[in-house]
């Protein structure tokens, strides 16, 4: 019988192999951090809405840290789902919320983590506890009237028709920053929808500008049409809150830059990581800071309004057709 | 009575065909168009917003054709797009910011023929303003200022704000769409700084003295001539003299009135036929702007 000869592992071998092992066992107890203990910030949407594209652009490239973007699809339970599934993923820093739904979802399932939040119609309802800060939608109408005054030096008395609805902070909020700018505010007030015409023709022989706020009550269909038909006839600068009104005939509308937005949020985000709001704290919010003009050039040419270089330069779009009247 | 010749009417008929064939062939061979100037004129500004090119397009071509010249405006939105058109288009004439001009790579020379002029000046000027707290940009280092971002180029203001984030990177640089937006941001407080163009600043003064009144400058400053009106190789010399004439005339017409107004300018300065042409920057070897 052959003995099968005993194979000795030599010293260098023996070394090699200890060395294999260590470092695997290296790897395993020292290696990659698991996923779970990144920190990430989650951008945290509505819906699935092409205006959030630009603001989550922008904030992705004003901001150095990594995020992973969540869409509540409109709905509270896949929110839910998704962001309780985003946090078992990742360790959550902190959450950009784009829109009201996104935001209020956001803060109760994440209470503790920093939100910010833009988009948000309204955002004072949602009552966020701290630590919040966010971007508001509406333009504050002092920074308004001074573009409008930039943009129609000529505009010395400008018309607002409202309801009870509008609140007494932003008429007077009209009022002094009409006044800053040498203008004065006329106003008439509405209790229905209906009125509006008589409230027009009221004041029409007043006007050089006559400004559209987001009044339920007084903007529907029928008095959009009817404002803009005699705004043009009567060459009063009708001021719209939305491009679509201006599209639909209105001279102009100033309404924020979105794309602003996200990079605002992006440095709310860092101050608030990096100077946490005691609890209890009112959010820090701020207005939008870029702004975009639409002009329509049929009604400007309509109410004798040239659109000179102040004009243009400031203008995002010129807007040439307007839709038949009906 | 004595009737004509049959040969003689013949004659007639004959010289009167030839006459008519003369015109009409005349008309035929003739160059389609007398003008004095013809071809492409492009154009590109940062100082017009995009949304407006078509207004601009619709007033520079009524100009150029009520100035006797059968040049085609053609806008560009982005430098790239005219840059990538130039050399299948050849245009004769351009306009362009100074800092594409000296570093160009469209063709073989730009020459300059004239450059706008606003309250007398050639080139805006572009500055870092804060409210009249702030004595210098030290002070609001770990702050935010406004800023439109302006195209890379020298002289186009983007070496002056990347100098200002070297020498201050811990203030924090929000990019706003317009100049408007910077200095409102700034003067109503939701900023500490605005690097915004003075000519948007002196309108704004116009309009609401109380808001700049509490703003200064804090340095960072950089003058920007105004985009000036080049010839390319492409242009001869009836063309660019009749161009010239054109912009030296230009106040003298609606149309002419029309385009500076609508480019925020008070008139052209020509620029003396002596000064030399720029020739072309250290171009890639792919760059389509080469013809």
């Amino acid at each position: 019988m052959t003995r099968r000869p005993i194979i000795k592992p030599s010293l260098r071998a023996t070394s090699t192999c200890a060395a294999m092992l260590c470092a695997l066992a290296g790897t395993v107890i020292l290696g990659p951090e698991p996923e779970s203990a990144l920190a990430d910030v989650l951008v945290v949407k509505s819906d699935d809405l092409e205006q959030y594209d630009a603001p989550i652009a922008a904030f992705r490239a004003n901001s150095s840290r990594p995020s992973r973007v969540v869409d509540i699809d409109g709905s509270r339970e896949v929110g839910t789902r998704g962001l309780r599934k985003a946090q078992a993923d990742a360790n959550v820093e902190a959450v950009f919320a784009l829109g009201g739904q996104a935001a209020h979802l956001s803060r109760h399932e994440m209470p503790q983590r920093p939100l910010v939040f833009a988009m948000v119609l309204d955002w004072q309802r949602y009552r966020f506890t701290a630590p919040s800060a966010g971007v508001a939608v509406e333009i504050p109408v002092a920074a308004l009237f001074t573009r409008f005054k930039l943009l129609l030096p000529h505009v010395d008395r400008i018309g607002v028709i409202h309801s009870d609805g509008v609140s007494s902070a932003t008429l007077a909020d009209a009022r002094a920053a009409a006044s800053t700018l040498g203008m004065e505010l006329v106003e008439q007030r509405v209790r229905h929808g209906d009125a509006v015409p008589g409230a027009y023709r009221r004041m029409r022989r007043d006007l050089d500008a006559l400004w559209m706020l987001p009044d339920p009550v007084v903007v529907t269909h029928e008095n959009f049409r009817y404002l803009r038909d005699r705004t043009r006839a009567d060459e009063i600068a009708f001021l719209a809150f939305s491009e679509n009104f201006v599209r639909a005939g209105a001279l102009l509308s100033v309404s924020p830059n979105y794309e602003t937005m996200g990079a605002q949020a992006a440095a709310l985000l860092e101050n608030l990581i990096d100077d946490p709001i005691t609890p209890g704290d009112e959010p820090r919010v701020q207005q939008p800071l870029g702004s975009k003009l639409v002009i329509n050039a049929d009604t400007a040419a309509a109410v004798g309004i040239e659109l000179d270089a102040s004009l243009l330069s400031m203008a995002d779009e010129v807007v040439e057709d307007s839709p038949p009247r009906r | 009575m004595r009737t004509k010749p049959m040969w003689h009417r013949l004659d007639t008929l004959f010289l009167f065909v030839a006459a008519l064939a003369i015109s009409v062939g005349a008309g035929t061979l003739a160059p389609p168009c007398a003008c004095a100037a013809d071809g492409e004129f492009f154009f590109y500004s940062p100082q017009v917003g995009t949304g407006n090119l078509s207004q601009l397009k619709q007033a520079a071509d009524r100009f150029l054709r009520d100035s006797g010249t059968s040049l085609s405006f053609q806008p560009f939105a982005r430098f790239e797009d005219l840059q990538r058109e130039f050399g299948a288009h050849r245009p004769a004439f351009l306009v362009v910011p100074d800092w594409v001009a000296m570093d160009h790579c469209l063709g073989e020379a730009l020459r300059p023929l004239a450059r706008p002029v606003r309250d007398g000046r050639v080139f805006d000027r572009r500055a870092l303003v804060a409210t009249n707290e702030a004595s210098s940009a030290a002070d609001i280092d770990g702050g935010s200022i406004a800023a439109t971002v302006p195209a890379a180029g020298r002289g186009s203001g983007s070496e002056t704000l990347a100098r200002f984030r070297r020498e201050h990177p811990d203030v924090r640089v929000i990019p706003v769409p317009k100049d408007i937006d910077a200095l409102l941001a700034v003067g109503f407080g939701q900023v500490d700084g605005a690097f915004v163009s003075m000519t948007q600043f002196e309108l704004l003064a116009g309009v609401n003295p109380a808001l700049t009144g509490s703003l200064h400058e804090i340095g960072y400053s950089i003058a920007t001539p105004f985009p000036a009106v080049y010839a390319t190789q492409y242009a001869n010399a009836e063309g660019i003299a009749a161009l010239r004439k054109a912009l030296e005339n230009g106040g003298d017409t609606e149309s002419g009135q029309k385009i500076v107004r609508l480019l925020g300018y008070d008139g052209w300065k020509p620029v003396s036929e002596d000064e030399p042409g720029i020739p072309a920057g250290r171009c890639s070897d792919d760059a389509e702007a080469r013809p």
